[in-house]
C-alpha cells in the first residue's frame, strides 16, 4: 500500500510538472501562431465581445464621479438593453455586465468584484428562466478565456462551477497571463453585430429572422442559483443599494414554476413590453429597434423606484 | 453518482483510504463499509432507490435460505418462483408498465376498439436492469445447488449493492463476486495500479471517444432527413463506437475501481469490433449479459441440443429478451429479432454447413469487416425512436449510398479507438502497457489532457444508465 500510494504521488507530481511544462509551451508558441493554443483550449471570441466589456469594466470601475448603474445577467442584458440610453433617461452611469449564459451564481460573483471599488446605486439583475438550471461553464469559461488578467474573482467564478474543463482552463490562462510575452487572440464571428461600449452589443440587421428551439416544459432553479439569488438581494442590502429582479422580454415567455423563487424576490416582469416581433433576430434577442423600447420602457421603471 | 463527475472523483479516493483504513479491523467492518460506500453512490441519484434495491436484497436472501432449508422440490421451486416473480416484477412495473400499456391500448386500436390508457409517471431506477439479474442468478444457482447460499447478510448486500458495478454492470454471478466478499481483502499493488490505468482508459473512452462522437450522431439522427445516404451510413458506425466505448468505457472504469478495492470482477468486453462473424460478437460483446441469457434461458430451453427447428426457437427467444431487455420500445425487440436473424443464418452457414471456416487472412479480414458493417447498420434499430424513422433511415442508406459524406470529421475517433484497441494485442485488461517509465508518464498525460479538453462536451449519462 504505501508503494502504490508513493508511487501515485509521483505520478501526480510528475503529471502537474508535465502538465506545467506543456501549458508553458502552449502559451509560449501563441508568438508565432495562434493555432497550437486553438487545438488545445478554447478559442477567445468576439461571439459575446467579453474582451472588449472586461477592459471597458474597468474603466467603468475607476470612474468616481457619477452615481452608477450596474446591468447583469446573460445575452439578454448585454444584446438587448443600451447602457447609453438607459444613462440618458435615469442619470445614473450604468455598465452592461453580462455575457453569454450567464447564470445568477456568476452574476453574483461578479458583483461582489465590483462592489469593492464604488458600489453602483443601483443593481438590475436579469435572471433569464433559462438559465435558471445552467451550470454556468459556459460563463465562467468566457470571462475566464477574456480577460488579460486573472484576477480573484474569475478564479471563484471558475472553481464555483465544479466542472473540469473549467478548471483546465482557468489553470492555463492563470499561467499565460503570467507570461508577458504571450499574445491573446480572438476569433471573428459574422454575426452581424457589434461592440460599441460600456458592454453593450448591437445587432444592426439581421439576415434572417431564426426559429430557434426554445424550451418550454416549466423551468426548475438549481440550488446553485437561488442560493445565489438571495445572497445578492442580502449584498445590496447590507449595501444600500437598490435592486430590480428583471424577467427579461421574450418573444415566447416560458412557463415558470414560481415556486421554485424564494418568497422574498419581488420579480419585474418585462414581457408586458410593447417589443414587435419584428425587432427580435430570435426568441430572445432584439435588434436596435427593440433595444430602444426595451430600454425606455427599463429607465421608465428605474425613475418611477426613486 | 457519475463516474465522470467531480463528486465521484472525490468519492472514489476517500472510499478507497477508509476501506482500506478499516481492513486490519476484519472482513465483517470491510464488507459493512462496501455496504454503506455503495449505498452513498446509489442513493446519490435519488434516495428512494435505495428501498427498490434493500427490497430486492431481502427478498432473494430469504428465498435462497429457504430453498437451502426445504428438502421438498415443490417448496423449493416455490421460492424460487417467488424471486424470480419480486424481481421480474419490479421490472415490469417500473421500466415496462407504460409500454405494455401504451402497445395494448395501440393493438387494440388497431382492430377498431378504443381504449383509454392510464400511464404512470415513473421514474426508472438506475440500475435496475442489472441488479435484478444479478439477484436473480443467485437464487437460480441456489436452486440448481450450483452455489451454497450465505446467511451473512451484510456480505449478500454488499454483493448486491457493490458500488462499481452497479448501475450498468458488469452483471456479476455469485460464484465469482460473493467468495471475494466473504473472504477479507488484502491490498495488492499489481492489482491496483492495474485498476488506475484501467479506470483512466475507460475515461478516455467515455469522455474522449463516445462523448465526441455523440455530438454528431445526435446531430444526424434528430435531423436525419438533412443528411444524405452516406452520412447516415457513417452515422451508424459513429454510433456503434459511440456505445461501444460509452459502455466498454464504464465497464472498464468499473473493473478498475473493483480492483481498487481488492475485488475482481468479469470481463465485459473483448474487442467485438475485430469479431470474424456474429457468433463470434456475441462472445465479446456484454459478455456478462448475453452469458446470463445462454445459462439462465437458451440452456434450460436446450440450447442447441435438440432439433434444429428447437435451436432457432430458443436463439429467437434469447434475442428477443435481450433486445427487451434494452428496453422498453419496439425498435430495441426487433434490433434483438434482426440479430437473431443474423445469427441463426451464421449459425447454419458456420456450424452446421461448415462453410468460409478457412483461417486465412483475406476470410477472416472480410469477415471482420462484414461483421462489424452488419452491427453497426443494425444499430440504427437501437438508436432509432420509432420503427419507421429506421426505415426511412436506412432505405435512405442502401438506395443512397454513394453521396456525398457529410460531417466525417468524427472518422478520426473510429480511427483512434480502433487502432489502439487493434494495438493492445488481446490485453483487454491492461491496455495502457509502456515499459518505459518516462513514456508511460508521457502516454498518461496526454490522455489526461484529452479528457480535460473533451470534459462535459455534450453527454453526462452513459447511455447504458437507461436500461
Amino acid at each position: 500500500m504505501k508503494k502504490f500510494i508513493s508511487r501515485c504521488i509521483s505520478y501526480i507530481l510528475s503529471t502537474g510538472i508535465g502538465y506545467l511544462v506543456f501549458t508553458v509551451f502552449v502559451a509560449l508558441s501563441t508568438t508565432y501562431t495562434p493555432d497550437i493554443e486553438s487545438f488545445f483550449y478554447s478559442n477567445s471570441t468576439e461571439y459575446g465581445h467579453t474582451r472588449e466589456r472586461n477592459y471597458d469594466l474597468k474603466k467603468w470601475l475607476k470612474d468616481q464621479d457619477t452615481p452608477k448603474g450596474l446591468l447583469l445577467g446573460s445575452s439578454t442584458v448585454y444584446r438587448n438593453i443600451d447602457p447609453f440610453l438607459l444613462s440618458n433617461n435615469t442619470g445614473y452611469n450604468f455598465f452592461n455586465c453580462g455575457s453569454s449564459s450567464q447564470t445568477i451564481s456568476t452574476s453574483y460573483n461578479l458583483l461582489k468584484h465590483i462592489i469593492k471599488y464604488t458600489p453602483p446605486e443601483i443593481v438590475v439583475l436579469d435572471i433569464f428562466p433559462e438559465l435558471w438550471n445552467n451550470n454556468g461553464v459556459e460563463s465562467a469559461l468566457d470571462w475566464t478565456i477574456n480577460t488579460n488578467k486573472t484576477e480573484p474573482y474569475i478564479v471563484d467564478m471558475a472553481l464555483s462551477t465544479n466542472s473540469l474543463k473549467v478548471y483546465y482552463h482557468l489553470s492555463y490562462h492563470l499561467i499565460k497571463n503570467m507570461l508577458p510575452v504571450a499574445k491573446h487572440y480572438s476569433v471573428e464571428n459574422n454575426n452581424n453585430c457589434r461592440y460599441v461600449g460600456k458592454g453593450f452589443v448591437i445587432t444592426e440587421s439581421s439576415k434572417e429572422h431564426k426559429n430557434d428551439n426554445i424550451k418550454t416544459d416549466a423551468i426548475q432553479m438549481f440550488d446553485k442559483n437561488r442560493l445565489a439569488l438571495l445572497a445578492i438581494k442580502k449584498i445590496c442590502h447590507d449595501n444600500n443599494i437598490e435592486i430590480i429582479f428583471l424577467i427579461p422580454k421574450s418573444k415566447q415567455p416560458l412557463v415558470i414554476d414560481m415556486e421554485v423563487m424564494p418568497n422574498n424576490i419581488d420579480l419585474l416582469n418585462a414581457n408586458i413590453v410593447p417589443v414587435q416581433d419584428s425587432c427580435f433576430y430570435d426568441h430572445c434577442h432584439m435588434l436596435k429597434c427593440g433595444n430602444i423600447t426595451y430600454t425606455n420602457w427599463l429607465s421608465k421603471k428605474i425613475n418611477e423606484q426613486k | 453518482m457519475l463516474f465522470n463527475s467531480a463528486t465521484f472523483l472525490l468519492f472514489l479516493p476517500i472510499a478507497f483510504f477508509v476501506y482500506w483504513l478499516v481492513n486490519c479491523r476484519g472482513v465483517k467492518f470491510q464488507n459493512l463499509l462496501l455496504l454503506i460506500l455503495s449505498y452513498v453512490f446509489y442513493g446519490w441519484w435519488d434516495w428512494r432507490f435505495l428501498s427498490l434495491i434493500a427490497f430486492s436484497t431481502v427478498v432473494d436472501y430469504s428465498a435462497a435460505l429457504s430453498i437451502s432449508k426445504t428438502e421438498k422440490n415443490s417448496t423449493k421451486k416455490l421460492w424460487l418462483w417467488v424471486s424470480i416473480l419480486v424481481n421480474i416484477g419490479l421490472l415490469g412495473v417500473f421500466k415496462y408498465y407504460n409500454f405494455f400499456i401504451t402497445s395494448w391500448v395501440d393493438l387494440l386500436s388497431t382492430v377498431g376498439y378504443h381504449a383509454s390508457s392510464s400511464s404512470l409517471n415513473i421514474i426508472l431506477p438506475v440500475g435496475i436492469s442489472f441488479y435484478t439479474f444479478q439477484t436473480m442468478s443467485y437464487t437460480i444457482d441456489v436452486y440448481q445447488r450450483k452455489i451454497n447460499p450465505t446467511n451473512n447478510i451484510i456480505a449478500f448486500a454488499a454483493y448486491v449493492s457493490f458500488f462499481p458495478q452497479l448501475v450498468a454492470g458488469p452483471i456479476e454471478r455469485a460464484s465469482s463476486l460473493l467468495p471475494q466478499i466473504l473472504k477479507r481483502r488484502k491490498f495488492d499493488y499489481a492489482q491496483g495500479v492495474q485498476g488506475m490505468r484501467l479506470i483512466l482508459w475507460g475515461m478516455f473512452k467515455k469522455v474522449v471517444i463516445a462523448d465526441s462522437l455523440a455530438i454528431y450522431v445526435d446531430q444526424v439522427f434528430n435531423q436525419w432527413g438533412s443528411y444524405t445516404g452516406t452520412t447516415l451510413l457513417v452515422s451508424c458506425i459513429y454510433f456503434g463506437v459511440q456505445i461501444y466505448c460509452d459502455f466498454s468505457g464504464y465497464s472498464d472504469i468499473a473493473i478498475g475501481t473493483a480492483k481498487l478495492f481488492g475485488i475482481e470482477l468479469r470481463s465485459n468486453f473483448k474487442f467485438p469490433y475485430f469479431s470474424k462473424n456474429i457468433i463470434e460478437f456475441w462472445r465479446k460483446w456484454h459478455i456478462s449479459l448475453s452469458t446470463w441469457f445462454r445459462d439462465y434461458i437458451y440452456i434450460p430451453l436446450g440450447g442447441s441440443k435438440h432439433q434444429f427447428g428447437k435451436t432457432i426457437r430458443n436463439i429467437f427467444i434469447v434475442f428477443t429478451l435481450s433486445g427487451l431487455w434494452h428496453g422498453a420500445n419496439w425498435t430495441f425487440v426487433l434490433w434483438g429479432v434482426v440479430h437473431a436473424i443474423i445469427y441463426t443464418i451464421t449459425h447454419v452457414v458456420l456450424v452446421r454447413k461448415k462453410m468460409f471456416n478457412s483461417s486465412s487472412l483475406p476470410v477472416k479480414t472480410s469477415g471482420i469487416i462484414i461483421t462489424f458493417l452488419i452491427t453497426n447498420i443494425a444499430w440504427i434499430l437501437f438508436r432509432s425512436d420509432t420503427i419507421q424513422q429506421a426505415y426511412l433511415m436506412l432505405k435512405k442508406i442502401f438506395l443512397f449510398a454513394f453521396t456525398p459524406l457529410q460531417l466525417g470529421e468524427g472518422l478520426i475517433y473510429v480511427a483512434i479507438i480502433l487502432t489502439l484497441d487493434a494495438l493492445a494485442n488481446g490485453q483487454e485488461r491492461d491496455p495502457i502497457t509502456l515499459k518505459n517509465s518516462i513514456l508511460r508518464r508521457v502516454y498518461y498525460l496526454i490522455l489526461l489532457i484529452a479528457i480535460c479538453v473533451h470534459w462535459e462536451r455534450s453527454i453526462d449519462n452513459f447511455i447504458y444508465f437507461q436500461f
